[in-house]
């Protein structure tokens, strides 16, 4: 038999051959010295080569996700114990809880609760209820409707709520970082109760297109109410 | 699996593989990219041809980037315009043995032709002979003697690099 190829003995140490090929050049190979030199040769080369490209390799920062996950995992574990325990840092971990939220998602979408029990016109159909982040409030419909009141009470405590009555349920609260937006339609008659901190310096009301109405509440017992549709026949 | 997620688990070894091809890792992350995204596109019609489709398609346009740089650097210098170009910032996490091992392995595949280069660098990724003789357009036989080739000249040029 005459000598093996380079091509072949590569092929042979990278097991690219059949069975009977891989058996016949092995048997060559092993029975002939210059052969068996290249063959050494050969390899040590392959494994030089190898070595030097991956000696020039670039390191590339690929995330490792299991450790970061891990990461955040036990911050996340160290701020919860911390928002239990210290009173200070529950309100900053809400405060930057809701700020991030606003970040991602754009706006902010209170998860409904229990309706307060004002009984208005039958069960409400939304509610929310939420801590303002500032002293100035801004209350906000997007318009003025066919019939239905707009409610605004200050009471004692920290937290407000808003309340639709009588709604077609496609009425939408939604907390903003400065106060609250109603989404409504100016077909709608529904009525809503906003309760808010009397500890607020200013509360400003925007009804559509309308001026910006401020009330500037006076104490725990203030109390407006507007009449939609009279805003909407042109106040 | 979905395709795109089952292309995501070549990407490092694509990128590793491209930056050793092009000696750019800017450039390797670029390709990779683009190859991705005509994953998208005009995907492999059947999914166990999808590691040999990802590495042929980078490694084409990895060519094409290439010529089109030095197109344009040749252009340049023709014209006159030629700046100088900058060095990377110095990055104090790579030493130096590093950087002669990189410069080092880069002269070495500059000097392969395209076939070469490609067939060394797939089978570093493990691909065979079959894949590397379809990636490279040539027969499945014959990836055994281009292989051999770029071993003696890679090996050669290494060398002589570290005897100067």
């Amino acid at each position: 038999m005459t000598h093996v190829s380079d091509g072949d003995l590569v092929r042979l140490l990278d097991r690219e051959l059949d069975v009977a090929e891989q058996m016949e050049l092995e048997g060559h190979v092993d029975s002939c010295e210059d052969c068996a030199g290249r063959y050494l040769e050969l390899r040590r080369k392959i494994a030089t080569v190898g070595a030097a490209i991956r000696r020039g390799d670039f390191t590339f920062s690929t995330p490792n996700l299991r450790t970061w996950g891990l990461r955040a995992a036990a911050v996340l574990v160290v701020l919860t114990a911390m928002g239990v325990t210290v009173r200070p840092v529950r309100a900053w971990i809400v405060e930057q809880t809701r700020a991030l939220w606003v970040v991602v998602v754009g706006e902010q979408e209170e998860a409904a609760t229990s309706g307060d029990a004002i009984d208005e016109s039958g069960d409400p159909t939304a509610a929310v209820s939420f801590v303002p982040a500032g002293d100035v409030f801004v209350l906000e419909l997007s318009t003025r409707q066919v019939s239905g009141r707009l409610i605004v009470e200050t009471v004692v405590g920290g937290t407000a709520s808003a309340t639709v009555f009588g709604g077609s349920e496609d009425e939408r609260l939604i907390v903003l970082p400065t106060g609250l937006r109603i989404v409504n339609a100016s077909t709608a008659e529904a009525d809503y109760t906003v309760e808010l901190p009397a500890s607020l310096a200013r509360l400003l009301v925007v009804i559509g297109n309308d001026d910006t109405l401020r009330y500037e509440p006076a104490g725990a017992v203030d109390r407006w109410e507007i009449d939609l549709a009279a805003v909407a026949a042109g106040r | 699996m979905r395709l795109g997620a089952l292309a995501r688990r070549h990407r490092t070894a694509l990128v590793r593989y491209i930056a050793r091809y092009t000696g750019d890792p800017d450039l390797a992350e670029d390709v990779v990219q683009e190859t991705f995204l005509r994953l998208r596109v005009r995907p492999p019609s059947h999914q166990e041809e999808l590691k040999g489709w990802l590495f042929t398609v980078a490694t084409h346009m990895a060519v094409d980037r290439m010529r089109v740089a030095r197109r344009r650097a040749e252009l340049e210098q023709e014209a006159g315009h030629l700046l100088p170009v900058a060095e990377p910032p110095p990055d104090p996490a790579t030493n130096l043995e590093r950087q002669e091992a990189r410069r080092m392995a880069r002269d070495a595949l500059a000097g392969l032709s395209e076939k070469e280069r490609t067939a060394l660098l797939m089978r570093e990724e493990g691909f065979t002979h079959r894949e590397i003789g379809t990636a490279v357009g040539t027969t499945t036989k014959s990836v055994g003697t281009l292989l051999a080739r770029a071993f003696d000249k890679f090996a050669a040029r290494l060398q002589m690099e570290e005897a100067s």
